[in-house]
């Protein structure tokens, strides 16, 4: 008698699994999941919410979702408030600046009550990544928003923004939550045709499909946050920390006020930090005979084209780009023309930003070398500086956009 | 004859209507716990395999 024969004769009623009965419970199960992940996005569970500090960021394998990131600004904006909405990188989340003393603290204190200020501002992420994802989905619930994020002169960004922040705006774009711009649209054709390896763009777009159904990040996310992290990262890379939930790691923020001028500026790197700072304009610029410096035409309309198409066009208005300088301590070193070039660079970036409809406005002017703790990061005094630069624009834009009526 | 194989279990043994109440609900928690697992696994293999290394520039 064969094992199939054997099956067969076996009564239903004395048969341990049943395929029936089995399928109903994978069906229900992913469908309790899948609410259980929709419940999990729709209330804040960051009470003590400051910026994406690493240990609950990219860099420790901890990816917050739009829905997450919607609840936080839920969470603090009351509707008579005008959101503010911090994206950009490093630079405006307040490296070197501790929670407490972080620019954005006194930006929300400089605006006062009127206003909110939340900062998603990621390391390393690109003016339309993260915050910029955010503010566009609440754009109906958050009529009165500005965003703003920082960019350096003569450089591109698009509307995919960097590769590692991506999946935020995976996320809102294939749920259907994002502005339908043509631009943008075919930015998006072109990216998922254009991937390398047959399996990254049905891994996309599979995985975020999936995802709308089923909220597994939404859920694990809040589980990691609140009572199991099972995400190994640099910050708890075994057992027991690894099983820590991640509410237990708190903003640890450096401060950058104190720090030698060895540490500050590391000797080791001073020179690529030079060559860094020179490239940042000297790439895109070239001398006329009477020895101004000029943005090279193809420069020009690459940056023109393409911060034109990365945020939709009916957003610009409320977006502001802050274009920064480098530290004085780097920028003193700089020979007179290459000097010239860098300024010319970034009253460039300003008006080719403003030429676009976006606000924009540089700092750093009046900066000094302790203002910041590195080339380009601001130490609290400096965080202080840009507060009051950017609050003065924000007042001006709000009151532009109809905002105080 | 081998003894083992020709006592009854505890499983054949049991009244044809719990055996069915059981194997009922033995599927429907199965079910649901690779519901979970799955759910899971999804979770950890839509997140990056390479961690993300910040460096200033």
């Amino acid at each position: 008698m064969n094992a199939t024969a054997t099956q067969a004769n076996v009564p239903p009623s004395r048969r341990l699994l049943r395929p029936r009965w089995f399928f109903a419970g994978l069906v229900l199960g992913l469908m309790v999941m899948s609410w259980l992940g929709r419940r999990a996005g729709q209330s804040d569970y960051h009470p003590n919410f400051t910026r994406f500090f690493p240990a609950i960021s990219p860099e420790a394998s901890y990816y917050p979702t739009v829905d997450e990131m919607a609840a936080i600004v839920r969470a603090r904006c009351r509707p008579d408030q005008i959101l503010v909405i911090v994206g950009g990188n490093s630079v405006l989340q307040g490296v070197w600046q501790p929670a407490d003393v972080m620019w954005t603290r006194k930006l929300q204190a400089q605006l006062g009550d009127h206003y909110s200020v939340i900062n998603f501002a990621l390391r390393g992420a690109a003016p339309a990544d993260g915050g910029a994802v955010v503010a566009e989905v609440l754009r109906n619930e958050f009529p009165r928003q500005i965003y703003l994020a920082n960019e350096k002169p003569a450089t591109s960004f698009n509307a995919l923004g960097n590769k590692t922040y991506r999946f935020l705006f995976w996320q809102a774009y294939f749920s259907g939550r994002l502005l339908d711009d043509a631009d943008r649209n075919g930015q998006v054709r072109r990216e998922l045709l254009a991937l390398h390896g047959w399996t990254e763009t049905p891994g996309i777009v599979g995985a975020e499909l999936l995802d709308r159904g089923l909220r597994f990040h939404d859920f694990w996310n809040r589980m990691a946050m609140e009572t199991l992290n099972t995400v190994p990262s640099l910050y708890a890379p075994a057992p027991p920390a690894l099983f820590s939930p991640r509410k237990l790691f708190t903003d640890e923020e450096p401060d950058g006020t104190n720090l030698t001028e060895e540490r500050r500026y590391l000797p080791s790197v001073r020179e690529v930090e030079m060559e860094i700072l020179r490239a940042s304009s000297g790439i895109a610029y070239q001398q006329d005979a009477d020895g101004t410096w000029r943005m090279n035409a193809k420069a020009r309309a690459a940056v023109t084209r393409d911060c034109g198409a990365a945020i939709p066009a009916s957003l610009h208005a409320r977006t502001l780009m802050l274009v920064g300088r480098d530290s004085t301590f780097f920028r003193r070193q700089l020979k007179p023309d290459e000097a010239a070039r860098d300024e010319q660079g970034i009253r460039d970036a300003v008006e080719l930003f403003r030429s676009l409809g976006y606000a924009s406005i540089d700092y750093g002017r009046d900066f000094t070398e302790v203002d910041y703790s590195d080339r380009t990061h601001l130490a609290p005094s400096g965080g202080e500086k840009l507060a009051d630069g950017v609050a003065k624009e924000i007042q001006s834009m709000a009151s532009r956009l109809g905002y105080l009526r | 004859m081998n003894p083992v194989e020709s006592k009854p279990s505890w499983w054949d043994r049991l009244p044809p209507s719990t055996a069915a109440l059981l194997s009922t609900g033995f599927s429907l928690v199965a079910g649901l716990a690779v519901a979970f697992l799955l759910h899971y696994l999804l979770y950890r293999f839509a997140l990056p395999s390479k961690p993300f290394i910040y460096v200033a520039f």
